[in-house]
């Protein structure tokens, strides 16, 4: 009995701590920041590779499929590649790939297409292993975790898809946002990546004589891969520089894995982190692996400071109401849509058939949706939406058809007052 | 889940460890999973220390014997995202010339198939030391003083 009560005892406090560390109920906003990250990356990274595409990868290319037996030695290396014979399969393949990084990078049926881009990720590795370095590892590191993770339930085209649906029954509907415990695991499983990734480069560099010397920079800029005079000048006139950038890479590099959990040290951590990454890109041209590792760092992102920032834009851009016609049902299906981008709920509704505004009148209202500001403004139609892509980060996606100089209004215009005029037809 | 976060953070602790009686029974264990998802890596960057690359460069004998030299780190952009993975390509192709030398050489046969070539011959260009005093006295790290050229191999094109 003694026992029994012993273990209850221990037991919930562990099973607690074990909780609070690894399963709190979160949701995946930073987790979404690196997918989208990630995914733009690859899109880039392989959409630019298309034209090497059988150079690198095929079988008359740089490594014919006999030489890769010397570097393929274990049956757990797979690649589609390796079951592929005709050169159309190479680019059917490619193709569907870059579809799916896109889709990644969008959130669009995220649940699989994360799948296909680590497999295919992986696939273009091993085919040509000796190609690759640091970062296609550490992109392959990271896509499993966001294949473990629920990803594409926030910032994507899914949720999109979720909140459109429920307001096509009500337009006040919103879903609540996705939180779950298995989302904070998949951050912490990221988090603990990016530590052991810092902490183990750090420790190889200690080993080393440049680095230890405080020599390491300097060997580095008189590469010739890296070399570039004007640096080059300014280190050897000023070699002190030389000493503190290879001391301050280690020092931020063994800090970072025992001073980012803290929550006070954790935002110099990541400032220091950044800027060390945006080092890399800037003075040795490390752009794909630099964004990566910042996408990675995203994952100490507390949900709470995306939060405060969502907040402080919506009070920075100020309240918005938009009126529209409630008996159209066109109407009713384009505001669904367009208000299934407003994840920050910005935007407030109101129907003047049921509930007039004091604002606009409804001779007003039965030519365009008109968007009410705080100041009493009320802009109609065209100028409602160019108004209100701007504001709302959702839809950024539609500032380039809204602001392009003279050719928006010229034709934005006229197109949406046909498409108002003819709206019960639609 | 709970099993499932422990295994994989054992695995990517497990990955970089230096070897030792402990990491190589935990290896035998993880392997499948690492390699299969490609989590194998030492993470060592620029480390122990950071190695003076050296430059590929190739010379084309057409059939009039002239010689042609092509340095392919030229064509590259820094902006481009596959000029890493092209330098990283020719780095491996330098350090076994013996294993990788043929088929190079077989593709840029293939490749410069409009000078008629008739041999191809790579080259590896390694950098020496540069010191701060070089710089400052005004000399380049790709002076020829500082490059030794070093014959990788040559190779025969076939037969047009």
């Amino acid at each position: 009995m003694l026992a029994r009560v012993n273990q209850i005892t221990f037991a919930a406090p562990l099973r607690e701590a074990w909780s609070q560390v690894w399963f709190q109920d979160k949701p995946t906003s930073s987790l979404e920041i690196a997918r989208m990250g990630i995914g733009a990356a690859l899109v880039l990274h392989y959409g630019l590779a298309t034209p090497y595409l059988l150079t690198f990868w095929g079988d008359d290319g740089w490594m014919p499929r006999a030489l890769l037996a010397n570097e393929i030695t274990d049956p757990w290396q797979q690649s589609v590649f390796f079951y592929f014979t005709a050169p159309w399969q190479w680019s059917a393949f490619h193709a569907f790939f870059l579809f799916c990084c896109a889709a990644f990078m969008l959130g669009w049926r995220t649940s699989w297409v994360k799948w296909a881009v680590l497999i295919g990720h992986i696939s273009y590795d091993y085919r040509n292993p000796i190609m690759t370095y640091g970062v296609d590892s550490i992109v392959a590191c990271l896509l499993l975790i966001l294949c473990f993770a629920p990803v594409g339930r926030a910032m994507s085209l899914d949720r999109v898809r979720e909140v459109r649906s429920a307001k096509r029954k009500s337009l006040g509907a919103s879903p609540p946002a996705f939180t779950s415990p298995w989302a904070f695991a998949c951050t912490r499983l990221m988090q603990i990546q990016m530590a052991v990734l810092f902490f183990f480069s750090a420790i190889g560099k200690l080993t080393g004589d440049d680095w230890r010397g405080g020599d390491a920079i300097w060997w580095l800029f008189t590469n010739s891969y890296y070399y570039n005079n004007d640096i080059l000048n300014l280190l050897a006139s000023q070699y002190w520089l030389v000493n503190v950038a290879t001391y301050g890479t280690i020092l931020i590099e063994i800090a970072f894995p025992f001073l980012i959990w803290q929550r006070r040290s954790r935002p110099y951590m990541l400032a220091a982190a950044l800027f060390l990454h945006l080092q890399f890109a800037v003075l040795m041209y490390l752009y794909y692996f630099s964004w990566v590792m910042i996408m990675g760092q995203m994952s100490f992102v507390r949900p709470e400071w995306l939060s405060g920032l969502g907040a402080a834009w919506k009070r920075k851009m100020g309240e918005m109401e938009m009126i529209y016609d409630g008996a159209c049902g066109f109407c009713k299906r384009s505001m669904a849509w367009f208000l299934a981008f407003d994840g920050l709920r910005q935007i407030q509704i109101r129907d003047f058939r049921t509930n007039p505004s004091p604002i606009v009148s409804d001779e007003q209202m039965i030519k365009a949706v008109y968007l009410v500001l705080p100041d009493g403004r009320a802009l109609p139609g065209f100028e409602a939406y160019r108004y209100v892509v701007l504001r709302v980060p959702g839809l950024w996606w539609q500032v380039p058809f809204f602001y392009v100089p003279l050719f928006s209004r010229l034709f934005g215009h006229p197109i949406y007052n046909w498409i108002a005029a003819n709206r019960s037809r639609l | 889940m709970s099993l499932l976060v422990v295994w994989h953070t054992l695995a990517i602790v497990v990955a970089p460890s230096p070897d030792s009686a402990i990491t190589r029974s935990a290896r035998l264990l993880f392997e499948p999973y690492l390699t299969l998802f490609r989590l194998e890596n030492g993470w060592s960057f620029y480390a122990p220390d950071v190695r003076v690359e050296s430059e590929f460069r190739y010379v084309v004998e057409d059939a009039s014997g002239e010689r042609h030299t092509f340095v392919p780190a030229d064509k590259l952009s820094r902006f481009h995202p596959i000029d890493i993975w092209v330098k990283d390509w020719y780095i491996h192709v330098m350090d076994t010339p013996e294993t990788y030398g043929d088929a190079v050489a077989a593709y840029l046969c293939r490749e410069h198939a409009l000078l008629h070539p008739v041999s191809i011959t790579l080259l590896e260009i390694e950098q020496n030391e540069f010191s701060p005093e070089d710089q400052l006295s005004g000399k380049h790290p790709f002076d020829p003083e500082f490059l030794d050229e070093k014959t990788l191999t040559t190779v025969q094109c076939p037969n047009e």
